[in-house]
């Protein structure tokens, strides 16, 4: 118990260490790319329309961005020890509520998307690996090849078209009630499926042509009691380890499905901020993405460390 | 056998059970008029999202437009107001019987501690002769250090919104949404969606639909596919193709309205390219703006005659329009010293006529036209390369000189008088701001611009706008080659949906359910 606690400590450290690096260099990023930071804000703030020279330096003084770079880093620094992420300097909205606000909204669409990613792909990638190489394992990659390569926004296209423009099952966009989530949801839930479904059915099928897996059937099991005695938990560590990669990637954020959808998530969040030079809410963005991935990864260990006896041993030896 | 045929029927009733759980949810009883824009909140202040609260009729200004362009104002919380004879103090005179949201009656005094609010931090006044404001029984009474006749007009934006001492906190910043409209800010996330009820005891028409809601959707396409389906009952800012498409639909009706906003080209006069008039118009004469408009814009109507558009005050129907004549401009080339050289393009002293235009995409059109200009500046002899970039990029090369030329769609409708951009763009080096014509300057035009702003009687004011109209359209310190449509998808549910070009009139007004 105390190697795993150990284990946790030294993710959330280096976790955390990487979202400052992060975050520090966003802030960098930023700052050095051309353009003035005072003006983007004032155009993001006021529009293009009332943006003139004035403004822009009033809005330079309003918001400190005067002051030399690295007081604004120590500035920011400060804040971040008394976890303070300071205000947008677009909204002035505090950061924390609107990474909050953002988040909620990402993970509920990350939820729905692997849980519909789930629901295919389970039985599609099981199918496939119980009779590899057969007729339906080759279509079934043909149109995973073809589901991977077909981008996102053509399938919630495709998707609005026909669910909500022809049936009126599903509303367009929006995020009002749980129909709202259904779109976007199956949108990036086929995409996963298709890999998803390849990963379970490669990792089913080497599980299968194991000798742990065989002498299961020698030793007279059924072949219902070997797949769930033997097959799956074998077969879910590899896939358990791919979800959790997916769900990092959609927690970092899937801007075209979330422009497509008018989802509030933080991949818009994050793209409005850079476009705007936001820095405050680029750098927070940095910081929670970079524990996000930390959260993920330990949540994998601890699923691995369940499902795996091996890996307790090692790690109980270690 | 994990998964037999068997199974398969039922994990397929599974799906459909779901995708009907769906569909049950996503009816909603009592629905709201639903309005979908491009642009949400930048915070819940007046100041910088007011036009939300305008647009949907919660928050409303001293006066408003008449909705039928021109500039024409009329009064909406105001009932009349004057100007002294020296020209320097105006009374405004605010209506009686109006109350707030929250019961406060609208007196001459709260609304002076609005406007004071304003005055010092709205950006739409940095730089504008306003010196004071107090408030006296149904009176406001505003002082301004120079004669300043387009106040009324500058009332008319939607930051100016009254609202009452309850709405601000102890710093100043706004702590609630409370204004006068006919629908009272119900809820939001302050940033993309807000929802509204009608208030029952507004001092005009009353709204004729219980709820309405304002969704932020930033895709355009996503916005035509929401009033296509029916989940949007007014859809704002569409693409002239997509507007065209859903002029198809039977659930759709769309309206297109001409605004004051123009695609010009920005020109450096500093460069050798530009510093001259003539140099200009032989620009200007390569353009086919007819062209542009009947393949890119949908609308033939939208090719730019003039700087300012019919629906503008500023539109001079005496000038002679911007004609579109190749030779004409090649001619004109030469006769400011640029010959040919062997590349086919125009040189003078070994400098190619060549030079970057840059611009940018959050206005989709743009890129688009910017390509066909290339092509017809090619034909006549003249390189221009694309830059495309962030719309920041053009006022940041302006400030530092390095800027060539720019195509932009500027807004002449910020208030319905378009001095303050006029005199923004054109006029004096102090008043200049940084989206108008580099390095040009005309002392004629700026005495016209300030008799202008002390010319309080309408036929004088004119005459003036004429003027100015005149030395623009001479002069090209900016070459206009289209003028905006505003297409808008309105579901054939409802009905009365007007539209202001100057975007200043609620899209809810008078808004009812088609019975």
């Amino acid at each position: 118990m105390g190697q795993v606690v150990r284990s946790i400590c030294t993710h959330l450290f280096q976790g955390i260490s990487v979202a400052l690096i992060v975050a520090t260099l966003g802030f960098l990023a930023v700052n050095l790319t051309r353009g003035d930071t005072a003006l983007d804000i004032a155009i993001a703030r006021y529009s293009e329309d009332l943006a003139d020279e004035r403004v822009v330096e009033l809005v330079r003084r309003e918001e400190g961005l005067d002051q030399p770079l690295f007081v604004q880093y120590c500035q920011w620094v400060g804040r971040i020890l008394t976890l303070d992420l300071g205000r947008s300097l677009v909204s002035r909205e505090p950061v924390t509520a609107l990474l909050i606000h953002h988040f909620h909204y990402t993970f509920l669409l990350a939820t729905a998307a692997i849980a519909v990613s789930l629901l295919i792909a389970l039985p599609w990638g099981v199918l496939c690996g119980i009779y590899p190489g057969g007729t339906f394992d080759h279509i079934s990659s043909m149109i995973c090849s073809a589901l991977v390569s077909v981008p996102q926004f053509v399938i919630g296209l495709l998707l609005i078209l026909a669910l909500a423009i022809r049936l009126h099952w599903f509303p367009v966009a929006g995020f009002f009630s749980p129909a709202h989530l259904v779109l976007p949801a199956i949108t990036l839930g086929i995409g996963l499926a298709a890999v998803s479904s390849r990963v379970i059915a490669t990792s089913l099928a080497e599980v299968r042509g194991s000798l742990f897996y065989r002498f299961g059937a020698m030793k007279g099991l059924s072949p219902f009691r070997v797949f769930t005695a033997h097959g799956i938990r074998n077969a879910s560590i590899p896939v358990v380890t791919y979800i959790s990669v997916q769900a990092a990637h959609l927690l970092d954020g899937v801007v075209v499905v979330e422009t497509l959808f008018a989802w509030p998530g933080l991949g818009k969040l994050l793209l409005d901020s850079v476009l705007a030079r936001d820095i405050p809410v680029i750098q927070g963005a940095c910081l929670l993405i970079g524990i996000l991935y930390v959260a993920v990864n330990i949540t994998v260990d601890l699923i691995c460390l369940v499902l795996d006896p091996r890996r307790r041993n090692r790690l109980a030896t270690s | 056998m994990i998964l037999n045929n068997k199974n398969i029927p039922i994990l397929l009733l599974c799906i459909l059970l779901i995708l009907g759980a769906g569909q049950v949810l996503a009816s909603q009883p009592d629905r709201p008029l639903v309005v979908v824009s491009p642009w949400g909140a930048k915070g819940m202040d007046p100041l910088v999202s007011g036009f939300i609260f305008t647009r949907m009729g919660c928050l409303e200004t001293l006066v408003t437009t008449d909705g039928k362009g021109k500039g024409g104002l009329t009064p909406l919380l105001a009932s009349k107001w004057s100007v002294s004879e020296d020209k320097l103090t105006w009374t405004f005179t605010v209506k009686d019987g109006v109350f707030f949201h929250d019961g406060t009656p609208l007196t001459g005094e709260n609304t002076a501690l609005a406007l004071e609010r304003i005055f010092a931090n709205g950006k739409l006044f940095k730089g504008s002769p306003v010196e004071s404001v107090r408030g006296s029984g149904q009176k406001v009474i505003i002082k301004t250090s120079t004669p300043f006749s387009a106040l009324p007009a500058y009332l008319a934006h939607s930051s100016t919104a009254i609202m009452p001492p309850a709405a601000f906190a102890d710093d100043g910043t706004v702590k609630k949404i409370i204004g006068t409209g006919f629908y009272r800010l119900a809820d939001t996330d302050g940033k993309t969606v807000f929802n509204f009820t009608a208030f029952a005891d507004y001092w005009g028409e009353k709204a004729k639909i219980e709820k309405a809601r304002y969704l932020a959707v930033s895709d355009g396409e996503t916005r035509a596919l929401m009033a296509e389906s029916g989940d949007a009952d007014i859809a704002l800012t569409l693409s002239a193709t997509a507007a065209r498409r859903l002029r198809d639909q039977a659930n759709v009706q769309i309206n297109s309205t001409a605004i004051p906003r123009v695609r010009e080209i920005t020109l450096n006069a500093n460069l050798v390219f530009f510093d001259s008039a003539v140099e200009r118009l032989a620009l200007s004469m390569a353009i086919d703006r007819q062209g542009i408009a009947q393949a890119i814009l949908k609308n033939p109507e939208t090719a730019a005659t003039q700087l300012m558009p019919a629906v503008s005050m500023w539109h001079n129907p005496g000038l002679t329009p911007l004609a579109h004549n190749p030779e004409k401009a090649r001619q004109l080339l030469e006769k400011a010293g640029w010959t040919k050289n062997k590349n086919g393009i125009y040189a003078q002293d070994g400098q190619d006529f060549s030079f970057d235009l840059l611009t940018y995409s959050t206005r989709p059109m743009l890129p688009v036209v910017a390509e066909a200009l290339q092509s017809q500046f090619a034909e006549i002899g003249v390189r221009m390369n694309i830059v495309v970039g962030k719309s920041s990029q053009i006022p940041a090369r302006y400030k530092d000189g390095t800027l060539e030329a720019a195509l932009v769609g500027r807004n002449f409708g910020l208030v319905p008088d378009s001095i303050g951009t006029i005199k923004s763009d054109f006029g004096p080096a102090g008043a200049r701001g940084s989206w108008g014509s580099l390095g040009w300057k005309s002392g004629k035009l700026n005495g016209l611009i300030d008799q202008y702003l002390a010319t309080f009687e309408e036929k004088k004011a004119a005459v003036i706008r004429g003027k100015i109209a005149e030395i623009l359209q001479k002069e090209l310190p900016v070459i206009p080659v289209s003028w905006y449509d505003h297409h808008v998808a309105v579901s054939k549910k409802i009905s009365g949906v007007q539209l202001d070009p100057y975007e200043i009139k609620p899209y809810t007004k008078g808004v009812s359910w088609v019975r």
